[in-house]
C-alpha cells in the first residue's frame, strides 16, 4: 500500500485534478473527452501513476462540469442539466463562490459516501450488475424518464412534451438494432444521430445568448458577487444545508451508487432520480428547496463515478468509457479483474479506495475552490463581452465533440427550438435526459424483444426487472399525489 | 510604469515565440513541414483507437512532426471512413480503415469501398472466439454445433450490430458446419462489453467476439472460451484451440489498417509507407498492442491489396447469405 503514495503518484492526483478542472470547466470538453485523450499517456505510465491521475481527473472533472452551468448556464454533463436552473437560482442569490462551494462540498460528500459504499459493498454489488440483461436495463430507462418527468417544478406535462422531444432526436441516425438509417436526409453527418453534448450546448448555452439579444431592452440579470469572504462562501457556509439534510445526502449518495454500478447506466440517471426525489418529497419553498436539489443532485452524481468501477474491477466489464479505459490499462499491466482480484491484490484495490477518498477529501475542495476563483472573475466580465465569448465557446465546444462543423449547425439549430420552447414555457433539461435515455431505451427494448421473439411477457418475467418496474410506479403515484397537492395550496 | 514594462515583455516574447512558430514552419519544405491528421472512425477507448494512437505516436517519432489523431465517430464507422476519404489528399491525412469498409458497402450504407483509399498497412488483425458462460455444458465447439444441430433456434449468439464483423463470424462458422445463420439467430447489441453482460446475465448463450474483447472476463472466471478463429493458435493464448483444429475450417477477424485518400500523390505514399514499416518495429508499438491482447498481423504493398480485395468479396457471400446485403 505503501508504494502508493509515492511523490510520482501524489503529482499525479495533484496535475490529474488540475487538467480535470480546466478540461470539465469548458463547456464540450467533458469528463470522458479528458481521460480519453490521457490513454496514449496512461498506456506508457506505471499504474501507480496512470490511476491516480484518472481518478483524479474523472472526479474533479465531473464537479468542473457545474462551473459552465454558473457562468454560462451550459451544464458540463447531463447529470448536471437536472439541477441547472436550481444551481444558477442559487448562484444569483447568494454569488458564485457560494453555488459553487455547494457544488464541491455535497461532491466531496456523495464522492466520499459512494467510495466507503464501494469498501464495503463492492462484491455485492458485482453480482448483482452480473444479473441485468436487456429487461433490467429497459426498466432503468423508464425508471429514468419517469424521474424525469416529476423532476420539474411547473407544468407534467410539459416535461412529458419535451422528454418525447428528446426521445424523437434520440432517433436520428442508424438505428441501433437493426441497421437501417433512420431522419439523415441524405446527410453521411445525420448517420451518426444528434449527439446530446452537442444538443445541450446549443439547448442551454446558445439559447441562452439568443435570449439576451431578444430582451435586450429588459436590462440584464448578472450575478451578485457578494462581500463575503469567498473562502468562507465557499469552504464553510455551504456546509449548513449539507448538515442540516445529512440523511438526505446520504439517500441521494446511495441512490447515485446504486445506479451508478451498472454498467452503463451510471451517474446521469442517478443524478436525475435524486434530483427528482428531492422535489416530490420537499415542501419547502424558495431558496432552501434550490439548495436541497442541488445537494441531492450533486452528491448523488460523485457517488455514482466511484461505483461505477466495480463492474470493472470485479467482472471486467466496463461501465462507461473512462472505466473501458481503466480496464484497458489494468490488462496492458498484467492486472486480471476479477472476483479474485479483491482476495489477491488487496494492496492494489485498497490504495485505490485510498486515491479515491484522496480525491474526494483535498482535490475536490482545492481545485473546486480555484475553479470557483476563474468563475467569478468571468462573470465579472461585462454581460455584452461575456455572451459573446459564450457564442463562442458554443461554436468551438460543439465543434470539438467530433472535430464536426456539421455539429456547430446542429447546435444552432438546437439554440433555435430552445428558443421557442423556453417561449413556452417547456423545460429543457427534459430534452436532453430523453436524448440520453431514448437510445438506451430503445436498445433494450429491441433487443429484449428480438430475445424472447416477442414475447413481450418476458418483460415482467425477471425479479429485478419487476422491482425496477415496482419503483416506476411508486414514482408516479407519489408524482401525481404531489402534483395534487400542490395544486390545492396555490 | 512598472505594469507597462511588464507587458512589453509579455509581448516580446509572445513575438519570439510566434516568430520560433513561423521559422520551423518556413525553412523545410521537404514533406512533412507541418502536423498530420489521423482519422479514426470508432470512439476512444476501444481497440481501434487504441491501436491507432500507437502507431501516430509510433509515427510521430519517425517524421519529427505531431501526429494529431482525430475520432470521427458514428454510422457504424461511415462517418469516420467517409471524412478519410474526403480529406485532402496531401499526405497530411491519414487514418484507420477498418474491416468494416468491405462490409459497409455491401450494406447499402454508403458508396465508399476499399478503393476510395491507398492502403499503407495492415495493424492488427484480432481472430473472432466463441465464448460461452463458465457453467455452459460445451466444453469444445463441435459439441456445441451439435447442439445447435439438435435444437435450430434454441441458442442464441451476440457480439455486435447485426450485420458487423462478429455476425459474420458466426455466420461463417455455422454455414461451414452445414447449419443456417437462423439455428442460432443473432441478437444485436451496441458492441462487445454489452453482449458480455448479456452472456453472463444469461440474455444470450453464445458470444462471438474477439478473443482480446473477451479476455477479461475469461481471466476473471465468468466465461470459458471454446475456440479461436485464427489459422494458428495465438501467441498470446496457446491454450485456446483454433476451430480448425476441431474440424471447423473457418477462420476470421477484425483487422484494422492505416491508410491515405486514394489520390494521394506517389511519393508521399513512399514516404509514408516507410515512416510506418519502421515505426511498426519499435518496440513500445508491438508491446503496447501485444499487452493490450491484439494480434499483430504487418502487411503492407501487393499483399496487403489481395488481402483487402479477398476480405471485400468473402464479407459481401456472407452478409448476402445473411439476408443483409442489398
Amino acid at each position: 500500500m505503501m508504494e502508493f503514495f509515492t511523490w510520482q503518484s501524489l503529482l499525479a492526483l495533484v496535475l490529474g485534478a488540475l487538467y480535470g478542472s480546466l478540461f470539465g470547466a469548458i463547456p464540450g470538453l467533458t469528463a470522458t473527452l479528458a481521460v480519453a485523450l490521457f490513454i496514449p499517456v496512461a498506456f506508457f505510465l506505471d499504474p501507480i501513476v496512470a490511476l491516480p491521475a484518472i481518478i483524479s481527473i474523472s472526479a474533479v472533472a465531473i464537479y468542473a462540469g457545474d462551473v459552465g452551468s454558473i457562468v454560462a448556464k451550459i451544464p458540463g454533463t447531463p447529470a448536471s442539466a437536472a439541477y441547472l436552473e436550481e444551481l444558477s437560482r442559487v448562484a444569483k442569490r447568494k454569488g458564485p463562490f457560494y453555488g459553487l462551494g455547494l457544488c464541491a462540498m455535497s461532491s466531496a460528500t456523495g464522492g466520499i459516501i459512494g467510495t466507503l459504499l464501494l469498501i464495503a459493498l463492492a462484491t455485492t454489488m458485482a453480482s448483482i450488475a452480473k444479473n441485468f440483461s436487456s429487461f433490467e436495463y429497459f426498466w432503468i430507462a423508464i425508471l429514468g424518464l419517469t424521474a424525469g418527468v416529476f423532476a420539474t417544478g411547473g407544468s407534467t406535462l410539459k416535461a412529458v412534451v419535451s422528454l418525447l422531444l428528446g426521445i424523437l432526436f434520440s432517433t436520428v441516425g442508424i438505428d441501433p438494432t437493426l441497421g437501417f438509417p433512420r431522419f439523415e436526409f441524405g446527410q453521411p453527418d445525420l448517420l451518426s444521430g444528434l449527439n446530446y453534448i452537442v444538443a445541450m450546448i446549443g439547448l442551454f448555452g446558445f439559447s441562452e445568448v439568443l435570449e439576451h439579444v431578444y430582451r435586450r431592452a429588459k436590462g440584464t440579470d448578472a450575478l451578485s458577487v457578494s462581500d463575503d469572504s469567498p473562502g468562507r462562501m465557499f469552504f464553510s457556509l455551504p456546509w449548513i444545508p449539507i448538515i442540516k439534510r445529512k440523511w438526505m445526502v446520504l439517500r441521494s449518495s446511495l441512490l447515485g451508487v446504486l445506479v451508478g454500478f451498472l454498467p452503463g447506466a451510471g451517474a446521469d440517471i442517478g443524478s436525475w432520480v435524486s434530483s427528482s426525489v428531492e422535489k416530490m418529497t420537499h415542501r419547502s419553498e424558495g431558496d432552501a428547496e434550490d439548495e436541497v436539489i442541488v445537494i441531492a443532485g450533486t452528491s448523488s452524481n460523485n457517488a455514482a463515478v466511484a461505483s461505477a468501477w466495480v463492474p470493472s474491477l470485479a467482472l471486467g466489464l466496463p461501465g462507461d468509457t473512462i472505466t473501458a479505459i481503466v480496464l484497458g490499462v489494468f490488462l496492458m499491466k498484467g492486472i486480471t479483474p476479477g472476483p479474485l482480484l479483491f482476495e489477491q491484490q488487496p494492496e492494489l484495490i485498497w490504495s485505490l479506495y485510498l486515491t479515491f477518498l484522496l480525491a474526494n477529501l483535498i482535490m475536490l475542495p482545492v481545485f473546486g475552490y480555484l475553479t470557483a476563483r476563474m468563475a467569478s472573475w468571468l462573470i465579472r466580465i461585462p454581460l455584452d463581452i461575456l455572451l459573446s465569448a459564450i457564442a463562442g465557446v458554443c461554436v468551438v465546444g460543439a465543434y470539438v465533440i467530433n472535430n464536426s462543423s456539421f455539429d456547430i449547425l446542429i447546435m444552432t439549430f438546437m439554440g433555435i427550438i430552445a428558443f421557442g420552447l423556453r417561449r413556452g414555457g417547456f423545460p429543457l433539461a427534459q430534452v436532453v435526459l430523453g436524448m440520453v435515455l431514448g437510445p438506451i431505451l430503445e436498445q433494450n427494448f429491441m433487443v429484449s424483444a428480438i430475445k424472447s421473439r416477442w414475447d413481450i411477457m418476458s418483460f415482467f418475467d425477471r425479479p429485478i426487472a419487476l422491482v425496477l418496474m415496482a419503483l416506476t410506479i411508486v414514482i408516479i403515484m407519489v408524482g401525481i399525489r404531489t402534483q395534487r397537492l400542490r395544486k390545492s395550496t396555490d | 510604469m512598472e505594469c507597462n514594462r511588464k507587458h512589453h515583455l509579455i509581448l516580446l516574447v509572445t513575438i519570439l515565440f510566434l516568430m520560433g512558430g513561423c521559422g520551423s514552419g518556413t525553412t523545410s519544405d521537404s514533406y512533412p513541414s507541418k502536423p498530420l491528421t489521423y482519422f479514426v472512425p470508432w470512439a476512444p477507448g476501444g481497440m481501434t483507437d487504441m491501436t491507432s494512437r500507437m502507431m501516430a505516436a509510433a509515427l510521430q517519432n519517425e517524421i519529427g512532426q505531431p501526429v494529431n489523431v482525430v475520432n470521427r465517430t458514428g454510422g457504424g464507422g461511415v462517418v469516420g471512413h467517409l471524412a478519410l476519404a474526403k480529406a485532402k489528399a496531401d499526405g497530411y491525412a491519414l487514418g484507420a480503415v477498418t474491416v468494416e469498409i468491405t462490409m459497409l458497402p455491401h450494406m447499402g450504407l454508403t458508396d465508399l469501398s476499399y478503393e476510395d483509399y491507398h492502403m499503407l498497412a495492415l495493424q492488427i488483425n484480432n481472430a473472432a472466439a466463441v465464448t460461452v458462460r463458465k457453467d455452459a455444458p460445451w466444453n469444445d465447439v463441435p459439441a456445441l454445433l451439435e447442439y445447435v444441430k439438435n435444437h435450430p433456434g434454441e441458442l442464441q449468439a451476440s457480439g455486435t450490430a447485426r450485420g458487423g464483423v462478429w455476425d459474420l463470424a458466426r455466420i461463417g462458422m455455422l454455414s461451414e458446419a452445414n447449419l443456417e445463420p437462423q439455428d442460432m439467430p443473432w441478437v444485436p447489441s451496441q458492441g462487445s462489453a454489452p453482449a458480455m453482460q448479456e452472456l453472463i446475465a444469461e440474455g444470450v448463450d453464445v458470444v462471438t467476439a474477439s478473443l482480446s474483447e473477451v479476455d477479461a472476463m475469461r481471466q476473471s472466471g465468468l466465461v470459458k472460451v471454446l475456440g479461436v478463429m485464427s489459422e494458428e493458435r495465438l501467441s498470446a493464448f496457446p491454450d485456446v484451440p483454433t476451430l480448425k483444429e476441431q474440424g471447423i475450417d473457418w477462420s476470421i477477424g477484425g483487422w484494422v489498417a492505416v491508410g491515405v485518400p486514394a489520390d494521394t500523390p506517389p511519393e508521399v505514399i513512399a514516404n509514408l509507407e516507410s515512416a510506418i514499416s519502421a515505426a511498426a518495429q519499435s518496440k513500445a508499438y508491438t508491446d503496447a498492442l501485444e499487452q493490450a491482447g491484439s494480434t499483430i498481423q504487418f502487411l503492407t504493398g501487393e499483399s496487403l491489396q489481395t488481402f483487402v480485395q479477398n476480405q471485400h468479396i468473402t464479407n459481401g457471400k456472407l452478409l448476402t447469405k445473411a439476408g443483409i446485403a442489398k
